[in-house]
């Protein structure tokens, strides 16, 4: 279900984790969330923080756990925002916190959990 | 209440409708099937992922909040995961041609939050639980 | 349960989900300054009051229970007879 390059692009990477991000129109989720409405589905930018996750450490990862994953604002299609995450290693994997702010430092969302 | 007609309880549609049938009785609770088809966009290597699970598990609020607004006279509304809490995956996801069964119920709603305790199993084995917040 | 055993769990049940000292939770401080609720959060706290206390806060009685004291008299007034 990859869904960077339709549903966001990331337009630069910095160090420590940092991307920069653009989310896309026109992919085909909005046709149904909502209809005349697009709002991007929070399951979906938790898949855009697992997707950058992979990236940071070259390999595919899933989550096991989710402790607190706060959806504090919409994300809508057109919005530039900027993704900062941490990975602890752990003996099976991640331990992952991040946010997601737009660029007046709003936040939309906040995130820890674990990644296999 | 048994319905297939899921599209009368909540405003999504495809490609993101993942509810196939509800059930609800008189208590703050309902049950929920999703059948994992192969057009689904939430699959990964023939599996389902932990993604598509929590959207299941959000629509599954959804169409009880839905319902219970219906009875009411009330119109559906849009509705938002305000949070996912205390989440737990399994390692192992379902593939395409099973089906996913949810048991959902209420824990609190102030104003017009309501948190949801819920737990999906296939083939009787848990395999996600969670709590979620629906803002709507 | 007597108030006193009705303070002392609550107490802890409190410091431990959201995560601050239990010093901090005394009778007359605010309940969501000290404990940095917001909509979400408050969500929170009302499920774990009907969880762990049988009671159930309504969404009207809610404004009116602003500090601590008042949660625990509210928790008090309304449990059920077991």
């Amino acid at each position: 279900m990859q869904i960077k390059d339709t549903l966001y692009k990331i337009e630069s990477q910095h160090d420590g984790g940092r991307f920069d991000i653009l989310m896309l129109d026109g992919h085909p989720v909005y046709e149904g969330h909502f209809p005349g409405q697009p709002i991007t589905p929070g399951v979906l930018t938790l898949a855009m923080v697992r997707e950058c996750a992979s990236i940071l450490v070259e390999k595919p990862l899933s989550y096991s756990t989710i402790k607190n994953c706060r959806f504090v604002a919409m994300v809508k299609p057109g919005e530039h925002l900027r993704l900062n995450l941490e990975l602890f290693a752990t003996d099976c994997g991640y331990q992952i916190n991040a946010n997601i702010t737009d660029h007046d430092d709003g936040l939309r969302l906040q995130l820890e959990g674990e990644l296999v | 209440m048994l319905t297939s007609d899921i599209m009368s309880l909540i405003p999504q549609r495809p490609p993101i409708l993942m509810v196939n049938r509800f059930e609800c009785g008189d208590e703050e609770a309902c049950n929920t099937e999703l059948d994992i088809r192969g057009d689904n966009m939430f699959l990964s290597n023939g599996h389902l992922t932990a993604e598509g699970i929590l959207e299941h598990i959000a629509q599954t609020a959804a169409a009880y909040i839905g319902y219970r607004r219906k009875l009411a006279g009330e119109e559906v509304n849009l509705g938002f995961i305000g949070d996912i809490k205390k989440c737990v995956i399994s390692k192992t996801m379902p593939t395409v041609g099973q089906t996913v069964k949810t048991s959902m119920r209420v824990v609190s709603q102030v104003g017009g939050i309501t948190m949801i305790a819920a737990e999906s199993k296939v083939d009787n084995e848990t395999i996600l639980s969670c709590r979620m917040k629906l803002a709507n | 349960m007597e108030k006193d055993e009705i303070i002392k769990k609550m107490v802890s049940i409190l410091a431990s989900e959201f995560e601050v000292e239990e010093d901090i939770i005394t009778p007359e401080a605010n309940i969501k300054e000290t404990m940095h609720l917001d909509s979400l959060s408050l969500v929170d706290m009302v499920g774990l009051v009907e969880e762990e206390f049988g009671v159930e806060i309504k969404t009207a009685d809610l404004p009116k229970i602003k500090t601590f004291a008042d949660l625990y008299e509210y928790v008090f007034a309304n449990q059920k007879d077991e």
